[in-house]
């Protein structure tokens, strides 16, 4: 997730009418917070932010150690020794946790679900608090092939000793097999499953100073919704399961491609999939496509990322690098890591929540108020986050509620989504259903990346066709 | 021709006795292998493997004095097999990190069958206190030493100092160790603490 004075930034020129940010806060702890400035936050536009994994990894880290530091915000003058040493043993204990790649990076990710406002000096200095683990060199690769698949010569012919991608808990290599099939082989680093696990226990130990906080349950369970979602993105088994269900849903005229898992060379650390040609979105966009062409892909991803979540799955992760723009026109839709499959109850929820779009006000109102697991009480008490969210709720889906082309490289539609979020991230409300964690960095990251295309979309067609192809 | 009939005899009685001896030898130590990867190291006596090889126990101190030195030259054999195995596989374009890495997981590889014995190899050969007692632990010490050295060397290290060795070697005995003691499945924790090791030391040559 970007930064929202990011995103404003990354806007065209004429529009952009900066939302106010808070200024810096002056800060006792800011000396802590220098000692670990040693690289600024990469700024830039919004393209840039979408293309560059790491960039939102590194905001994500941000938001993570600004969110910590909120808890201690309020303490008394007394306490505030106390606090400092607890905050100070919190960033270090997060710096030896960014030691290792992937953990800290995607809950600092998720956990943007309620950015706290940042003040954009912030964001460059803690920007320095994500480590990425250096690259797994050839020899390392080989080694946990030979752990997984025994030796890799009996199974291919030829491994790339380059990476073509940086996954967040590995890479990814070309290779092709003996029989002549070009693959992608996606390697784990070693034991990274359960140093993940480790950080996570460490991470709720900082949460402590929040255990008398009347949402600390709402926290825990978030906590457990990132943790489930982590633990089975670290185990390929699980991937290659989600891979193979999800290529069921599509067919051939849905110009919409779902690589095939080799499984005689995949395991739990490895996995070897059928390898998508292509081009990035980058290259893409840097083409010059048509507006027929940015249309066509646009509906495409809709149409992969809506079929998904109408069969009870939610496609958690839709950046750029997981769309790969095919040179025969089709999408080919890749990493399925992290696919969260909703229970009975949620897929209710989901369903009540469909209803409510199209709904009157009042159960728009009444499924924010479910939303925010609030009390009639908390509903009265905290009107000005509920309007908020009922904004919120309307904004997400406008798309949806349109009937005809819905112009997502409009860019009053994003700027008015980043200015509802630089408003709402101020409310500091954090109970919410466990499985929005996911969704709603969907609802943000589908209009960014369709915006970042300048696609038109009838998103009201599309959903009302897939909802017709659903058993009733 | 008497006399040279009876030296060509002899002779060949001898070869047959150095041909007995050598497969002698190498029966205890394949016996030897499997006690010790099945039972531990602690667990098995040089009664055991005597048996085990069907020799008597006396017969077993003509061959080794003691199990330690049994250990030794189980993992002289498997640390040349991995030093071919680094030779035949080593990266043209690796930087210093990953052909140190590369040279020691291809000892991890070939010491495998003795990962429980691997405190009496430290005891007895690697570790930085042991002062080696037999002749193959001084061997086997100075063949991984010179290894290390021919790496650095080649990434420029040109006579490398006491100082960078023992900070090696540490990295190197704390890896052997921890990896005698790895759960973790595959023991990819080892691997995991080799990378960074190794990084950590290249990290630290180049400042």
């Amino acid at each position: 997730m970007p930064t929202v004075s990011e995103l404003l930034e990354a806007l065209p020129a004429e529009e952009t009418k900066a939302v106010e940010t808070p200024s810096a806060q002056s800060s006792d702890f800011q000396a802590i917070f220098d000692s670990l400035a040693h690289r600024r936050v990469p700024t830039g536009g919004l393209q840039r932010f979408c293309s560059i994994s790491g960039l939102s990894a590194k905001l994500g880290m941000a938001y993570l150690a600004w969110w910590i530091r909120s808890w201690y915000k309020p303490a008394e003058a007394s306490e505030k020794d106390l606090l400092e040493t607890n905050l100070r043993s919190a960033l270090n204990t997060l710096e030896t946790m960014g030691y290792l790649r992937g953990a800290i990076t995607k809950v600092g990710q998720l956990l943007t679900n309620f950015p706290a406002s940042v003040p954009a000096e912030f964001v460059d200095v803690l920007g320095s608090l994500h480590f990425q683990a250096p690259p797994m060199h050839f020899s390392l690769i080989r080694e946990q092939l030979l752990n997984e698949l025994g030796d890799a010569e009996d199974l291919f012919s030829q491994i790339d000793e380059t990476a073509i991608a940086a996954a967040s808990i590995g890479q990814v290599h070309r290779a092709r097999l003996k029989t002549g099939e070009d693959v992608a082989i996606k390697i784990q680093y070693p034991g990274i499953g359960r140093t993940i696990q480790a950080d996570l226990r460490n991470l709720k130990m900082l949460m402590r100073p929040m255990l008398f906080n009347s949402d600390w349950r709402a926290l825990e369970e978030t906590f457990e919704e990132i943790r489930t979602g982590l633990d089975s993105e670290t185990d390929y088994e699980n991937e290659a399961k989600n891979l193979s269900d999800v290529a069921e849903l599509f067919q051939d005229d849905d110009e919409i491609v779902v690589p095939r898992v080799i499984e005689h060379a995949s395991s739990r650390r490895v996995l070897t999939m059928e390898y998508v040609p292509g081009r990035t979105m980058d290259q893409f966009l840097a083409e010059d496509p048509t507006q027929q062409q940015r249309d066509d892909y646009g509906e495409r991803i809709s149409r992969a990322l809506y079929r998904v979540f109408l069969n009870r799955m939610l496609y958690t992760d839709a950046h750029p690098g997981n769309f790969i723009f095919m040179d025969d026109n089709r999408l080919g839709f890749i990493d399925f890591g992290n696919v969260r499959r909703f229970t009975a109850a949620e897929w209710d929820y989901h369903c009540d929540v469909s209803r409510a779009r199209d709904g009157t006000d009042e159960d728009a109102e009444a499924i924010c108020i479910r939303s925010l697991r609030m009390t009639d009480e908390d509903a009265q008490k905290h009107r000005e986050t509920l309007e908020l969210v009922i904004e919120g709720f309307h904004y997400y889906n406008e798309p949806v509620m349109f009937e005809g082309e819905f112009d997502y490289g409009d860019p009053r539609y994003i700027r008015r989504g980043a200015e509802w979020l630089a408003r709402v991230s101020k409310q500091r409300w954090l109970r919410q259903e466990p499985v929005n964690v996911f969704a709603h960095r969907l609802n943000f990251q589908l209009p960014a990346l369709l915006y970042l295309m300048k696609s038109r979309v009838n998103v009201h067609r599309l959903v009302q066709e897939l909802g017709n192809e659903l058993p009733s | 021709m008497l006399w040279k009939s009876a030296t060509a005899a002899m002779e060949s009685l001898m070869r047959i006795t150095a041909d007995e001896k050598a497969a002698t030898r190498q029966r205890i130590l394949d016996a030897a292998k499997v006690m010790f990867r099945t039972k531990g190291f602690d667990q098995t006596t040089t009664r055991d493997i005597a048996r085990e090889t069907g020799i008597a126990a006396g017969t077993m101190f003509n061959y080794f004095n003691t199990k330690e030195a049994v250990v030794v030259e189980l993992a002289g054999h498997a640390l040349k097999k991995a030093a071919r195995d680094f030779g035949r596989n080593r990266r043209e374009d690796a930087v210093l990190a990953e052909d140190l890495f590369a040279s020691i997981a291809a000892q991890l590889r070939a010491l495998r069958p003795m990962q429980k014995s691997i405190r009496p190899l430290l005891d007895t050969a690697l570790s930085p206190v042991a002062s080696p007692k037999i002749d193959a632990a001084v061997t086997l010490r100075a063949d991984v030493s010179e290894q290390f050295v021919r790496i650095l060397t080649d990434h420029g290290v040109v006579e490398p100092s006491a100082v960078t060795l023992n900070i090696l070697w540490s990295l190197y005995v704390g890896v052997l160790t921890f990896w005698g003691g790895d759960k973790s499945p595959k023991q990819e924790d080892s691997l995991a603490q080799l990378d960074h090791s190794m990084r950590m030391f290249a990290d630290w040559m180049s400042r």
